[in-house]
C-alpha cells in the first residue's frame, strides 16, 4: 500500500483522540466533557486550533512549492508579521467589533499579509530563481520592517495594548477577546475553499517547483498561477493571524513531515499537511494551556519546536551542496 | 515550414543580444546552433520557447504557420518541449514522477495520469537510458543523469518541436552520442524538429542536418555542415586559427585546433 494512503488509516483515529484530547484539557482541569460551560469555552478553541495548523500547514506547503524553496513558510517570509500589523492596525482603529470586526479585522490582515509576500518576492527574485538564500533574508528585511511599525502602534496603543499583545504572541484564546464568533465562520469560509483550491492545483504545484522556465515550458501560465497560489496562502495566514495572531513555524515544520511521509506531490502533501497541522496545533495548544500555571501562548510552544526543526533543516541543506 | 523567425531582434536593455535574425526550419530535420560564449544562443533559445519579455523584442517567431504568442501556454507545451541548462529541484521528487510531468499538458486539474501516459513516460524514460534510475530521487542523481531524465521529460510531452539548450552538457560520450543519435531517430521515424545549441563543433558536424552559426547576436552563415564549418567561416568568429577534417567513416566534417 502507498505510504500517503496507510498513514490516513493511522491519522484519522489519532485526530479523533486529538480532538478529545483538546476537549478534556484546559486551567478548569482534566476532562468535564460534560460540563456546558467548560465545553462553550473549549469547543470553539479547538475548532479555531485545528483550522489555524490547517491553514498555516497548507499555505505553508503551497508557499515552499510556488516559490521553490523548501524554507519557504509564512511566519518566516513575513507574512504573518504583515498580516499581525494589519489586524494591529485595524484593533487601533476600534474595527474589532461585531460583524465590522468580523470582515474588517481579516481585510486589513489580508493587504499587509499580501503586501509583505509580495515585498519578498520582488525583493529575492534573481533572474528566473527564487534562490533559498535570498528568499530567507528578504523574509528578514520585510519582517524587521513589519516589527518597527507594530511597535510603533504598541506605543501609540492605548487601552487595546493587552488585546495586541495577545495577538503578536499568537494565542488560540483570543477568539474571546474579539468577541466574534462571526469571524470564526468567516476564517473558516476562508480556509476550507482555499485549501481545497491549493489541492486543486496539486500538479501545477509540483510543477511550479521546478522553477519558472521548467513551469512554463511543461504548458503553466505561470504568473497567473503563482499570484493566484500566493494569493490563497495568504488569505488563510490572514484569516489565522486575525483569529490566533502570530503562530510560527507550523507552515515550515509540517509540510516537511507530510513530504517524509507522502513523498513531495503536492496532490498527496497538501490534504496530509491539513491534518497534521489541525493535529499538531490543537496538541501544542493543549500543552500550552495545562503545562504550567498559567496559560502559555501557543506560538511560544510551535516556535520552541520550530526552531531546532528549521537548524535540522539548514543544516541538511548545507550538507546536500548549497 | 514549422518554424519561422523573421527579422528577430532582442535587447536587455540598451545591449543588444540579437540582431536582425531570419529562418526558416522545415519537419523532420535536426538543426544545430552554435557560436562562441555570449553569442545569443540562449538568448534565441528563450526567445523561441517564449519565454522573454515581449518588450525588448522586435521581428516575427511562427510555429507552425501560428504567431507563437497566440498559443494559450498548455498549446504550445503539446507543440514545443524545451530543455534548458540549468536543472534545479528543490525537492525530492523520483525520476520517474519527473519524467511523468511532461505529461502534464495533456491532464486537467486533478486529473489522474492514464495507462497512456505511463506508457509514453516509460519509453522516454528507457530511451534517455534512465530506466534504472527511475525510483531514485532526483537529487541524488548526477549532473549527467539528472540532464537525461529532464530529456526525457521532455520526450514525453510528444511534441513535434524540440528545442534543447545543450543536451549533451555533463554527458559523457557514450551518452553524447546516444542522445544525439535518438534525436537523429525522433526526426527520422516521427517527423521530429529538433533545434540543438551544441557547443561541440564535432558533434554538431556528426549530428545535424543544418546549422547556423551565431556571432555577436547575428546569424553570420546558416547551412549544411559542409557549407558551415569551414576555416573561413569559424576562423573569425572563434578568432582563432582551425583546420577541418573529414571523419573517416562517415566523411562528414570535424574541426581540430
Amino acid at each position: 500500500m502507498r505510504r500517503d494512503v496507510k498513514a490516513w488509516f493511522y491519522l484519522l483515529p489519532l485526530s479523533l483522540l486529538t480532538v478529545l484530547l483538546g476537549l478534556a484539557s484546559g486551567p478548569a482541569g482534566f476532562g468535564l466533557l460534560n460540563d456546558p460551560q467548560v465545553m462553550a469555552i473549549r469547543l470553539p478553541r479547538v475548532m479555531l486550533g485545528m483550522l489555524a495548523g490547517a491553514g498555516l500547514a497548507s499555505s505553508g506547503a503551497a508557499l515552499q512549492a510556488a516559490l521553490g524553496n523548501p524554507l519557504a513558510e509564512p511566519y518566516l517570509l513575513g507574512v504573518s508579521g504583515g498580516a499581525a500589523f494589519g489586524a494591529a492596525l485595524a484593533l487601533l482603529l476600534g474595527l474589532s467589533a461585531g460583524i465590522g470586526g468580523a470582515l474588517g479585522l481579516p481585510l486589513f490582515s489580508l493587504a499587509f499579509g499580501l503586501l509583505a509576500l509580495y515585498a519578498v518576492y520582488r525583493l529575492s527574485k534573481v533572474g528566473f530563481r527564487l534562490p533559498a538564500e535570498t528568499v530567507i533574508l528578504s523574509g528578514i528585511i520585510v519582517n524587521a520592517f513589519f516589527s518597527a511599525l507594530i511597535m510603533l502602534l504598541l506605543a501609540l496603543a492605548g487601552r487595546q495594548l493587552q488585546e495586541m499583545i495577545y495577538l503578536l504572541m499568537g494565542n488560540l484564546g483570543m477568539i474571546f477577546g474579539t468577541q466574534s464568533l462571526y469571524l470564526l465562520w468567516v476564517c473558516a469560509a476562508i480556509i476550507i475553499l482555499c485549501t481545497a483550491y491549493l489541492w486543486s492545483q496539486g500538479r501545477n504545484l509540483d510543477l511550479l517547483s521546478l522553477g519558472e522556465q521548467p513551469a512554463q515550458s511543461l504548458g503553466l501560465p505561470v504568473e497567473k498561477l503563482k499570484v493566484r497560489i500566493l494569493v490563497a496562502s495568504a488569505l488563510m495566514v490572514a484569516a489565522v493571524v486575525s483569529l490566533a495572531g502570530v503562530i510560527g513555524f507550523v507552515g515550515l515544520v509540517v509540510p516537511h513531515l507530510a513530504r517524509m511521509i507522502a513523498g513531495p506531490k503536492n496532490s498527496r502533501l497538501v490534504p496530509l499537511s491539513v491534518v497534521l497541522g489541525a493535529n499538531l496545533l490543537v496538541l501544542a495548544d493543549a500543552l500550552a494551556r495545562t503545562m504550567a500555571p498559567q496559560e502559555i501562548p501557543v506560538g511560544v510552544i510551535t516556535s520552541l519546536l520550530g526552531v531546532p526543526f528549521f537548524i535540522y533543516l539548514l543544516r541538511r541543506k548545507k550538507r546536500s551542496v548549497l | 515550414m514549422m518554424m519561422e523567425v523573421k527579422n528577430l531582434s532582442y535587447k536587455y536593455g540598451p545591449l543588444k543580444a540579437l540582431d536582425d535574425v531570419s529562418f526558416s526550419l522545415p519537419k523532420g530535420k535536426v538543426i544545430g546552433l552554435l557560436g562562441p560564449n555570449g553569442s545569443g544562443k540562449s538568448t534565441l533559445c528563450l526567445c523561441l520557447a517564449g519565454m522573454l519579455d515581449r518588450k525588448g523584442s522586435s521581428g516575427e517567431i511562427k510555429l507552425a504557420e501560428q504567431d507563437l504568442g497566440s498559443f494559450a501556454p498548455e498549446i504550445l507545451a503539446r507543440k514545443m518541449a524545451v530543455v534548458f541548462q540549468d536543472n534545479h529541484f528543490s525537492f525530492d521528487y523520483t525520476a520517474y514522477e519527473i519524467v511523468l510531468m511532461g505529461r502534464s499538458p495533456y491532464l486537467r486539474p486533478l486529473q489522474p495520469e492514464g495507462p497512456e501516459d505511463h506508457r509514453i513516460a516509460e519509453k522516454a524514460i528507457r530511451d534517455c537510458d534512465c530506466y534504472a534510475l527511475k525510483d531514485r530521487p532526483v537529487k541524488s542523481l548526477s549532473g549527467g543523469e539528472r540532464q537525461r531524465v529532464v530529456l526525457a521529460r521532455a520526450l514525453a510531452q510528444a511534441t513535434p518541436v524540440l528545442l534543447l539548450d545543450e543536451p549533451t552538457n555533463h554527458l559523457d560520450l557514450k551518452h553524447q552520442k546516444q542522445i544525439l543519435s535518438l534525436i537523429r531517430e525522433l526526426a527520422q521515424a516521427s517527423n521530429v524538429l529538433s533545434l540543438v545549441v551544441l557547443h561541440d563543433l564535432n558533434l554538431a558536424g556528426q549530428f545535424c542536418d543544418y546549422l547556423m552559426l551565431l556571432d555577436q547576436g547575428r546569424l553570420v552563415k546558416q547551412g549544411t555542415p559542409e557549407e558551415v564549418l569551414t576555416p573561413g567561416n569559424l576562423n573569425p568568429v572563434y578568432q582563432i586559427e582551425v583546420h577541418k577534417i573529414s571523419h573517416p567513416l562517415t566523411g562528414r566534417p570535424q574541426i581540430i585546433i
